[in-house]
């Protein structure tokens, strides 16, 4: 294992991870034309046992699929590397126990439980199939599980249907799922993004315990910038695919390297009436995957982008100890 | 120009009488940026679509008026609606989607209204609805197109060109940012800010984002459970903050100028609209209730010029 900075250990190395999707349509391929989006292109990433890893960027940039990639629910180039081995050329029994110790959390806990089934069935689950438990103990687990989540007694719920709770209590359901195989690394796509913002500090207090308790791992994805410096250690900004800049939270958010970091700060709304600093508005939106542009694939919005921009991408390096971005200007001023 | 007093508002529903917004009072001069800010629920839509009688047909006004101008919307017929409708009081909706006609081109949308409402010749109406996609930095040659030909940012610049055809005193701007992303919800709100500068709006703006409020708002007005809690101008609110509920929703959202601090959450959920407790509604979640707020209901109390708060505490 790789020692990482802040004398963390490595959990997780992803190299080169890429992914693409054919959008061919009907038409296309009457034509034999290939298209091909792609979502995710080359990324890098090091993540430590133990930290809150943050990928940010807006919808469309890949962040999702990047998450999924990682956990192997989607197909992808590349290597992510677990204990010094390739968790592709894992067996499949070795595969079976690395499922139990990577868990994903989504969006929408509308959406994620099975309204049929009660909340004893959902959480559950992955017991049935992972182990062979009898009833009596299966109960005993997921009442832990409920009550860990902080849903207590945990009596009450045990069989009740998700339309009987409320959103923050779903989100707790979904979360004692996510944690009742005992996981090392947690995926949480937007785990708070539905839920109202009382209830939201909550849930992420609720996921920060389980980090110190249990030791767990996170790759945390959002397009909330200031929910990311308030939650994560490290944050990473993504654009199109790729990792435009990643750091220490507090050293992205005060210190920004890269143009487009910079911007998306720039609009982060402030709750205080006075507060008053100048955005940095993009104009249009961001391009579509199919056509990524040339050099910098930020450079057509970009404020500052020169002649090299639209010819050579450029790469991430280092700016300050663990902090780096990519931007040919950071070279240019330095 | 529009004076809200006392209002309430209920739906019927299977299982009993919602009490979706209960004797509200609030006000707003012409030219003003007034927040609706809470959570889901709380009545903040409810009490803005009741200002245009847009509430669903299981809702009604059970009392109070709404002084529009000086005349009460909350007696006007359907008939009459309709001429204050788009002409006089407009509505930008969150979802611009599901709010446009997907299969009449935008240019045709913009005219709709100001051919019902003004009776102006259709040339005339046609090159003022290209006037305000220029407006809202829509390239005027992309009028043809159909909604689904733009993105939810330029949807949504699609919905406030609507919104201002028969050029209203009053928009209701309902969530106007909150399916965007970061950086198409601030060229959205700066172009609203334009908008409204440029031609003397009033705007409602509803929205469950303290920052947002406090960056574009002149007042604001915090609702739980239908209720008022508090009411004043947005620096009453950030800097004197007195309802224990607004201060616990203003330090749940981050401020990255400041020294990082976790974020507050608020123990509990909100209450049950068909069966509200005695007292405040808020007590339940509230840390610092005592026993009169459980029992007793707290009037709107005056702390100072429009600063005000309905807490047994202050």
């Amino acid at each position: 294992m790789l020692p990482a900075t802040g004398g963390r250990m490595t959990f997780l190395d992803v190299q080169n991870l890429s992914v693409s999707f054919s959008s061919q349509g009907f038409i296309d391929m009457l034509l034999k034309r290939q298209k091909t989006v792609s979502a995710v292109d080359g990324i890098n990433l090091l993540i430590q046992k133990g930290e809150i890893l943050c990928l940010v960027g807006e919808s469309g940039c890949g962040k999702t699929t990047c998450g999924k990639a990682i956990l192997g629910l989607v197909e992808y180039d590349g290597s992510v590397i677990r204990e010094g081995k390739n968790i592709a050329t894992f067996t499949k029994k070795e595969k079976k126990v690395l499922r139990t110790k990577m868990q994903i959390i989504f969006q929408d806990p509308y959406e994620s439980l099975n309204p049929k089934h009660t909340i004893f069935d959902i959480v559950a689950e992955p017991l049935e199939i992972h182990y062979d438990l009898s009833e009596k103990e299966k109960e005993e687990k997921v009442i832990d599980a409920l009550e860990d989540v902080g849903l207590r007694p945990a009596s009450e719920f045990l069989y009740r249907y998700p339309h009987e709770l409320s959103g923050g209590q779903r989100q707790r359901v979904v979360i004692a799922g996510a944690l009742i195989l005992d996981p090392e690394f947690i995926v949480a796509d937007e785990p708070v993004s539905m839920l109202d913002v009382s209830i939201r500090a909550e849930i992420l207090k609720l996921m920060l315990e389980f980090r110190g308790k249990k030791n767990l791992t996170y790759l945390f994805i959002t397009h909330d910038l200031s929910l990311a410096w308030v939650i994560s250690d490290r944050i990473a900004i993504m654009y199109l695919g790729k990792i435009l800049e990643i750091g220490p939270s507090e050293r992205v958010i005060k210190n920004p390297k890269n143009p487009y970091t910079k911007a998306l700060i720039s609009v982060i709304p402030i709750p205080d009436p006075h507060v008053a600093h100048e955005k940095i508005l993009l104009r249009g939106e961001p391009p579509d995957p199919s056509h990524i542009p040339s050099g910098c694939r930020f450079h057509p919005r970009c404020p500052f982008a020169f002649d090299r921009c639209r010819e050579e991408e450029p790469l991430l390096q280092d700016v300050e100890e663990g902090h780096l971005a990519a931007c040919h200007l950071i070279g240019a001023i330095q | 120009m529009l004076q809200v007093n006392n209002l309430s508002v209920r739906f019927r529903t299977k299982t009993g009488l919602v009490e979706a917004v209960t004797d509200t009072t609030f006000s707003l001069s012409a030219g003003e940026v007034l927040g609706i800010a809470g959570e889901s629920g709380c009545g903040k839509t409810t009490a803005a679509l009741s200002i245009m009688k847009l509430l669903p047909k299981n809702g009604f006004v059970e009392k109070g008026e709404i002084l529009f101008e000086g005349e009460d919307m909350a007696k006007k017929s359907e008939e009459e609606m309709r001429g204050i409708r788009w002409k006089r009081i407009s509505i930008i909706f969150q979802g611009a989607m599901n709010a446009l006609n997907p299969v009449q081109n935008v240019e045709d949308q913009i005219a709709e209204p100001m051919l019902l409402h003004e009776k102006v010749e259709k040339n005339v109406a046609y090159e003022r609805a290209r006037k305000l996609l220029e407006e809202v930095g829509i390239d005027k040659r992309r009028g043809k197109e159909y909604p689904h030909e733009f993105s939810g940012g330029m949807r949504q610049r699609v919905m406030i060109a609507m919104a201002l055809a028969c050029d209203p005193s009053l928009v209701i701007a309902d969530e106007p940012v909150t399916a965007l992303d970061v950086m198409v919800q601030a060229q959205i709100l700066e172009l609203l800010k334009r908008l409204q500068r440029e031609h003397r709006l009033s705007i409602i703006l509803i929205t469950h984002d303290l920052s947002v409020l406090a960056e574009t708002c002149n007042n604001a007005l915090i609702m739980y459970a239908g209720r008022v809690c508090e009411y004043g101008t947005t620096e009453d609110i950030f800097y004197h903050p007195t309802h224990p509920y607004t201060k616990r929703l203003i330090s749940a959202f981050p401020n990255i100028e400041k020294e990082k601090v976790f974020v507050e959450g608020i123990a509990g959920d909100p209450p049950n609209l068909l069966s509200l407790p005695p007292g405040c509604p808020f007590a339940p979640r509230c840390s610092e209730s005592r026993e009169l707020c459980r029992k007793e209901l707290p009037a709107l109390y005056r702390l100072s010029g429009g600063h005000h708060v309905a807490c047994h505490r202050w």
